[in-house]
């Protein structure tokens, strides 16, 4: 069963004074329930113009797109999803578990068990920093309280755009672990769009790549292994050229 | 969703200044002033030789609770509807008129709250000074939301439209200034000799397009100083309070609309 289905989705941003017009293509796109899947490609490639698509953050020109069989204009089809934006601003005169009790408050309403969850996942994702500001948090920080602001909710579908920025191998391994303990355990299904190529050989079972606004290359991790050995070269021997230019 | 607005709200330090301004005024009061309460009910605060009638403490006190209001909505409305937290608000299980209208019972729960903490905080001044219960001052601080609502109405569309909270500051001075002016200025260029039937009509319209501020300053004349009412005292309150509403819907409207139409 699919947890993502996207077809002929089409996005137009004309040109508006200096930024330049751009268009987003994607004629068909899935993500199966339990899988964990990665859109690469360079910036302003069109990745978090189509996750924020996804969830009706920007506005579809053409096409329709279904998390969990239900139109992605509804609720309740966020019902079944998380995200993490790559760009976010959380209250900085607050403390982490504050404003984690109070963002969570939209979706939980039981605040016993808010508060437990949010005790669970800092322990899983090692955050001994609950009680200090947002505003004294250094980067890594910041991004290990946005993925708990993400994982409080639990949901069958998370979106992450650039989940590892700003964190420390340390940090970043145990976010890996907590997905694919998710995934063996819940049997989640991952979004994912990054930067940090070596990442994503560990994690997604499928690789998409886009560029200028359309995907132009998919592949199994497995059939990557076997014909590029990595992600990474994957990655490079596609853009490569570009970057060399 | 309305639970998350309220506490927003509640954590406005500009916000609270109502409810912290009010108590340090009565405990200032409490040492420096005396109070009385006339046989009609008209309740009056006396500092020194300086006597205000309850007219005088209610106007005085929605010039505040307006500035108050003015500075400390945009921020919540603003910061909400950046990129960068909507993104995060707006990507749950929350459709964008959930938020409408939690925006709107988040900011009343919070303006009836202080309203009742102020009203309790006059009232026990009165209480301690021995006057017994002010009424209708009481009534008239308590129907303060009346005056909140089309400041909020106002500062909710410029939020929406132009995501900046000096612009939205003062535009909404100016436009709730105006609303309170274009309810007598028919009789104002009336009296001086002005005979445009144009400006006429633009000031009725303006009327019923800026959202009242100025009806609700009559709404709360009504309650507090109802001596103020001269002519056809019934009728007029009818309309003044469909003038009220009926101005509060471009506002809104637009409002509701600009929000769903708003990609993050």
């Amino acid at each position: 069963m699919n947890i993502l289905t996207a077809e002929k989705v089409v996005k137009v941003f004309p040109k508006k004074g200096k930024s330049r017009s751009f268009r987003l293509e994607i004629d068909q796109f899935s993500i199966e329930q339990g899988s964990f899947t990665a859109i690469l490609g360079p910036n302003g490639s069109g990745k978090t113009t189509f996750l924020k698509a996804i969830l009706d953050l920007k506005f579809l020109s053409e096409g329709t797109i279904q998390i969990n069989r239900i139109d992605h204009k509804d609720k309740l089809a966020r019902k079944t999803v998380s995200y993490l934006p790559e760009v976010y601003s959380f209250p900085g005169d607050l403390s982490v578990k504050t404003m984690l009790l109070d963002f969570g408050s939209i979706e939980i309403k039981d605040r016993d068990y808010l508060d437990e969850r949010i005790t669970n996942l800092a322990k899983q994702l090692k955050a001994d920093f609950l009680d200090e500001k947002i505003k004294a948090l250094s980067k890594g920080m910041r991004q290990t309280t946005a993925l708990l602001h993400t994982f409080l909710t639990e949901r069958k579908f998370y979106i992450l755009d650039e989940p590892f920025n700003g964190l420390d191998a340390v940090q970043k391994k145990k976010v890996i672990d907590f997905l694919l303990e998710l995934k063996k355990r819940e049997n989640i299904s991952v979004l994912i769009t990054t930067h940090i190529l070596p990442d994503i050989d560990k994690i997604c079972d499928t690789i998409h790549l886009i560029r200028e606004g359309s995907i132009f290359q998919s592949a199994s991790n497995s059939q990557i292994a076997e014909k590029y050995g990595s992600v990474e070269q994957f990655y490079l021997e596609q853009f490569g050229e570009e970057a060399a230019l | 969703m309305t639970r998350f607005i309220t506490i927003q709200l509640l954590r406005n330090k500009i916000l609270m200044a109502w409810p912290v301004l009010t108590l340090i005024s009565v405990v200032v009061l409490l040492w420096y002033g005396e109070s009385n309460i006339s046989d009609q009910g008209e309740a009056a605060i006396q500092i020194g030789d300086l006597i205000l009638p309850q007219w005088q403490i209610v106007t005085s006190y929605i010039n505040l609770i307006g500035l108050i209001v003015l500075i400390s909505f945009p921020a919540f409305l603003i910061e909400n509807l950046q990129p960068e937290r909507a993104s995060l608000i707006f990507s749950k299980a929350v459709s964008r008129t959930q938020f409408f209208g939690s925006a709107f019972a988040g900011s009343m729960i919070v303006t009836v709250l202080y309203s009742v903490i102020s009203a309790g905080l006059i009232l026990v001044f009165f209480l301690i000074k021995g006057a017994g219960v002010p009424g209708t001052l009481l009534v008239g601080i308590l129907a303060l939301p009346l005056l909140v609502l089309p400041y909020f109405v106002t500062v909710l569309l410029l939020s929406v439209i132009t995501k900046n909270y000096l612009i939205t500051f003062f535009l909404g001075y100016v436009i709730t200034a105006l609303s309170t002016f274009l309810l007598v200025a028919e009789g104002l260029f009336d009296a001086s000799g002005v005979e445009s039937q144009l400006l006429f009509a633009a000031i009725a319209t303006g009327n019923y397009v800026i959202p009242g501020v100025g009806p609700a300053y009559e709404l709360l004349s009504f309650i507090v100083n109802p001596v103020s009412v001269t002519v056809d005292g019934e009728s007029s309150i009818v309309s003044v309070s469909l003038h009220y509403l009926i101005s509060m819907l471009p506002f809104t409207g637009l409002s509701y609309y600009c929000i769903n139409k708003q990609e993050f």
